[in-house]
């Protein structure tokens, strides 16, 4: 009963980072793999479902809020598909070490910005 | 003063333009990492879209959310399901729960902070990522 409990606040603060877009994804499939033992293909089809129910309310309220526009994500949500149908069928005979290190390295020095980002109006 | 207005406009139009191209390789990106790793596709696609300045602000994560969205659908599809809805009912649950109260309460976070916690999060993952 506990576990389950734990579970369930695990998963809806990782569920309201999801929301947000600030990486609960990446921390629920470490929770998965390190806190529960699952394998990685388990985990990333849990991960991959869990998702769905926050990103569909999470987009409904942002449309909701005027701050998503339809018609904008059409275009690179389709391409973004075909990109990871294609690649999931490979998924098993690429180097997953060095798209890792390449991510690794992308996600360093992309948090270095981050840390330094400031508000000011963009284009 | 005509022939100005018509260049300004293509101007804006080319950055449109510009943005949708760049927005449409972002999320390519994200399509092809998520495809083959099953995770960390939202993150590259944040961190493209600012990056490249594609969307103002927060709306890069809200628009993130939603290319994701597709995508992942897409992966499931492609990928075999070991599970009955039973078994990960508590999961969705948790997550139902998560989108709720980012949806409602989301809008009230500043944007600096969630740069700042995102850059934590990618910090974290990307330290992980090249050890």
């Amino acid at each position: 009963m506990i576990h389950i409990a734990l579970r369930l606040i695990v998963t809806t603060f990782l569920g309201f980072l999801s929301g947000l877009g600030v990486g609960g994804g990446s921390l629920l499939f470490l929770w998965l793999t390190i806190v529960e033992g699952f394998s990685k293909s388990d985990a990333k089809f849990i991960n991959l479902a869990s998702f769905l129910p926050t990103a569909l309310i999470a987009s409904f309220f942002h449309w909701k809020h005027g701050q998503l526009h339809p018609k904008r994500i059409f275009f690179p949500a389709a391409v973004g598909c075909i990109a990871a149908s294609f690649c999931s069928s490979y998924s098993n005979s690429v180097n997953q070490d060095l798209i890792r290190k390449l991510l690794g390295a992308l996600f360093v020095f992309s948090s270095i910005k981050e840390f330094t980002w400031k508000d000011k109006k963009q284009l | 003063m005509y022939v100005l207005t018509i260049w300004r406009n293509d101007i804006i139009k080319g950055v449109d333009y510009m943005h949708t191209f760049l927005f449409v390789i972002s999320a390519g990106c994200a399509g092809a990492v998520t495809g083959l790793m099953g995770t960390g596709g939202g993150s590259v696609l944040v961190t493209m879209l600012m990056f490249f300045r594609v969307c103002q602000n927060d709306s890069a994560f809200k628009h993130s959310i939603s290319v994701m969205l597709p995508i992942c659908i897409t992966v499931l599809l492609c990928s075999e399901c070991n599970f009955s809805f039973l078994d990960i009912s508590i999961y969705l649950a948790g997550s139902i729960l998560g989108g709720v109260s980012a949806g409602i309460w989301g809008n009230y976070i500043p944007p600096q902070y969630l740069h700042r916690v995102f850059g934590a999060f990618i910090l974290w993952g990307g330290v992980r990522y090249l050890i």
